[in-house]
C-alpha cells in the first residue's frame, strides 16, 4: 500500500516534465528565429514550434515580428494569410488587426483592407494612426502608396 | 509517542522546505519568450509536490467536501461541451486553463490532511516573513537599474536584469508583489496576537509594509486596511493590538518617505497619492464592460477558458457602442485583454452561467465559513481563521486584479481553502 502513496507525486512529475519541455523547446525556438527566414534552421525550428501546443502562439508572433524586421517581400506576406488568421483567432488586439491589414495589403485585396482598417479605427476611435490606416484603405492603396504600420506585435 | 511527535515535526519541516522552494519559483523565471507560462508551470510543480507530500500525512486522511466536487464539475463542464462541439476559438488555451485549474484543485484535495496545521504554525508565518523580506530587497534593487550578473541577452533568468518595472519584485507586477506582502503581513499580525503582542512579530512587518507602500498598489493598501479591521475585531485586547499594528506602520511610512527623498527614485517611484487620485479605474471599467458584453452574447457556456483574448474585439466594439464615453480610454489601451480583472466576470465570460455558479459555490461557502468563524466564533482551531483570512485576501484582490488567475496565487488559494474547509479526519 505504501507504494500507492507515490501516485500522489504523479501530478507534480507531469508538471515538472511540462516545464522542462517548455523551456527547452522555447530555447530552440529563440535560437532558430535568429537565423535567416529562408534558412533550414528557421523553417524547421518554426515548424516544430507551430506544431507544439505550448509554443504555437509564441511561434506565430515570432514569425510575424521576424518577417517585419527582415522586410520580407510581398509574396511572403500574402502567403502568411493562414498564420495571420490563426493568430487572430487566438489573440485579438490592434496588433493582430495590423497584421491582417498588412496581409490584405500584400494580397492586393482592398475590400479586406478596408474591413480591417475600419475595425482598427472602431477599436481605437481617437487614435491618429487608426485614421491614417483608414485613409490608406480608402484612397492611398488605390494610388499605390506604401502601408505604414506601427509594428508593435 | 515521542517517535510520533518527531516524525510529525520532520514531516512539517520537509513540507515547509518544499513550500519555500515554491516561493522561490518567481526568481527562477527563465529568460525565454514564454517565461510567465514556464514560471507558472514551475510553481504548480512545486506546489503539487508539496501537496503530494502533505497527502501522505501519518495522522490524517484527506477529505474532499461535496461542494469541491461540484465546483470541479461546473468548471470543466462548459469548456468540455464547447471543445466537443468544436466551438472554441483557441482550443489549446481552453485546455491549458483547464489543466491549470485541475492542478489547483488537486493541490486543494491533497493538502487537506495537513493544510490547517501548516497555516497556523509560527514557522509558516516566519517563512512568509523571510520570503517577503527577500521580495522587498529584490524590488529595491530593481530601482537601481542593476544588471546583476551579465548583459540582458545572456542572462539565464529574467530577474538577473532590469525589467523596467520598478518595485514590482520577482513577479514583475506590482499588484502581485503587493498581494504576497499583504498575505505575509496578515500572518505576522495574527501571530502577534497569538503570542501576547510580542514586539518581534510587529517588527517583522516593517519591511513588508514598506515594500507594500513602494508598490503603490491601491487594491493592496485597501485590502490591508480591511484585514487590519477584521483582525482588530478578532483581537481580545484591542488597544494593545492597535498599538502593536500602528508603530510598525508609522516606522514603515517614515522609511518609505526617506526612500522618496533620493533623487534617483523620483522618476521610478510610483507615487501612491497620485495613483489614488488618478482616474486609473476607467481602464478597469472598460475591461469589465467588455467582459459583460461578451458574456451577454455567450451566456450559457461562455467563450471557453482562456479564450477571452480570442473575443476581445467583439467585446470592445459592443462596449464602445453601449458607452461611447469610454472611447478615450480605449484609444490608450492598444493591447489584448487576457484577463477580466475580476474573478466573477472572468468566470462569467469564460465559463458562462456554469462557470459563474462554480465560483459562486466557493464564495458562498467562504462567506458561510467567515460567518461561523468571525461572527459566531465557532471554529475547531485558529488554523481555520488564518486560512479564511488568506482566502478572503486572495479572492478580494481577485475582484480588481488578475492575481488569482495566476498559477502562483491559484496554488496559494488552493492551500488556504484546503485549510479552511477540511475538518480533520483521524486515520482509522
Amino acid at each position: 500500500m505504501k507504494s500507492l502513496r507515490l501516485l500522489f507525486f504523479l501530478p507534480s512529475l507531469f508538471f515538472i516534465c511540462l516545464s522542462i519541455h517548455l523551456i527547452t523547446a522555447s530555447v530552440t525556438l529563440t535560437e532558430s528565429v535568429k537565423a535567416d527566414i529562408q534558412s533550414n534552421l528557421f523553417i524547421n525550428g518554426l515548424g516544430q514550434a507551430l506544431d507544439d501546443p505550448w509554443l504555437h502562439h509564441s511561434a506565430l508572433r515570432f514569425y510575424f515580428r521576424k518577417i517585419l524586421a527582415e522586410n520580407a517581400g510581398k509574396s511572403i506576406w500574402a502567403n502568411s494569410n493562414m498564420f495571420a488568421r490563426a493568430l487572430w483567432n487566438q489573440y485579438q488586439y490592434v496588433g493582430t488587426i495590423e497584421i491582417m491589414l498588412v496581409v490584405a495589403h500584400a494580397e492586393d485585396n482592398p475590400q479586406e483592407e478596408l474591413y480591417w482598417a475600419t475595425l482598427y479605427s472602431k477599436v481605437l476611435p481617437r487614435n491618429k494612426h487608426a485614421q491614417a490606416l483608414l485613409e490608406h484603405a480608402l484612397h492611398g492603396h488605390a494610388l499605390g502608396e506604401p502601408l505604414e504600420v506601427e509594428g508593435k506585435w | 509517542m515521542n517517535r510520533v511527535i518527531q516524525t510529525y515535526n520532520l514531516n512539517q519541516t520537509i513540507t515547509l522546505s518544499i513550500w519555500c522552494l515554491f516561493f522561490i519559483t518567481p526568481f527562477l523565471s527563465p529568460n525565454i519568450f514564454q517565461a510567465p507560462t514556464a514560471v507558472g508551470l514551475m510553481a504548480f510543480s512545486t506546489a503539487l509536490f508539496a501537496a503530494g507530500w502533505m497527502s501522505i500525512s501519518p495522522k490524517y486522511d484527506a477529505y474532499i467536501p461535496p461542494w469541491a466536487w461540484l465546483f470541479l464539475l461546473l468548471y470543466l463542464f462548459p469548456t468540455a461541451i464547447l471543445l466537443l462541439q468544436g466551438n472554441v476559438n483557441s482550443p489549446w488555451q481552453a485546455l491549458k486553463q483547464c489543466i491549470y485549474l485541475t492542478a489547483a484543485w488537486l493541490i486543494y484535495a491533497m493538502a487537506t490532511p495537513q493544510a490547517s496545521s501548516l497555516l497556523k504554525s509560527p514557522y509558516w508565518a516566519a517563512l512568509l516573513a523571510i520570503i517577503a523580506h527577500l521580495y522587498v530587497i529584490y524590488a529595491l534593487l530593481q530601482s537601481f537599474d542593476l544588471h546583476f550578473l551579465m548583459p540582458d541577452k545572456d542572462a539565464l533568468f529574467l530577474v538577473w536584469f532590469d525589467q523596467k518595472s520598478y518595485y514590482s519584485g520577482p513577479f514583475m507586477q506590482r499588484n502581485m508583489q503587493a498581494l504576497f506582502l499583504l498575505i505575509s503581513i496578515v500572518f505576522l499580525w495574527l501571530h502577534m496576537i497569538k503570542h501576547q503582542y510580542r514586539w518581534s512579530w510587529g517588527a517583522a512587518t516593517i519591511v513588508p509594509i514598506c515594500g507594500l507602500l513602494l508598490t503603490a498598489s491601491r487594491s493592496g493598501i485597501l485590502i490591508l486596511l480591511i484585514a487590519a479591521i477584521i483582525i482588530f475585531l478578532l483581537s481580545k485586547d484591542k488597544p494593545t493590538y492597535a498599538l502593536s499594528v500602528i508603530w510598525p506602520i508609522v516606522l514603515a511610512w517614515l522609511i518609505y518617505s526617506w526612500i522618496l527623498i533620493f533623487p534617483s527614485t523620483e522618476s521610478t517611484l510610483p507615487n501612491l497619492v497620485e495613483r489614488v487620485e488618478s482616474t486609473g479605474v476607467l481602464p478597469r471599467i472598460l475591461v469589465w464592460t467588455m467582459s459583460l458584453q461578451i458574456f451577454f452574447t455567450h451566456p450559457w457556456l461562455g467563450v471557453g477558458w482562456g479564450n477571452l483574448p480570442a473575443h476581445d474585439m467583439e467585446g470592445i466594439i459592443m462596449a464602445l457602442d453601449t458607452y461611447p464615453t469610454l472611447a478615450n480610454i480605449a484609444s490608450t489601451m492598444p493591447f489584448a485583454h487576457v484577463w477580466s480583472h475580476n474573478i466573477i466576470l472572468q468566470f462569467l465570460v469564460e465559463g458562462g452561467v456554469f462557470g459563474a455558479t462554480a465560483i459562486a459555490v466557493v464564495l458562498i461557502v467562504l462567506f458561510k465559513q467567515g460567518w461561523q468563524c468571525l461572527i459566531k466564533k465557532k471554529y475547531t482551531d485558529e488554523g481555520e481563521i488564518y486560512a479564511w483570512l488568506m482566502s478572503f485576501i486572495i479572492l478580494t484582490h481577485g475582484m480588481v486584479s488578475i492575481s488569482v488567475m495566476q498559477p502562483f496565487f491559484m496554488a496559494l488559494l488552493a492551500l488556504s481553502l484546503a485549510a479552511c474547509f477540511s475538518p480533520i479526519h483521524e486515520k482509522s
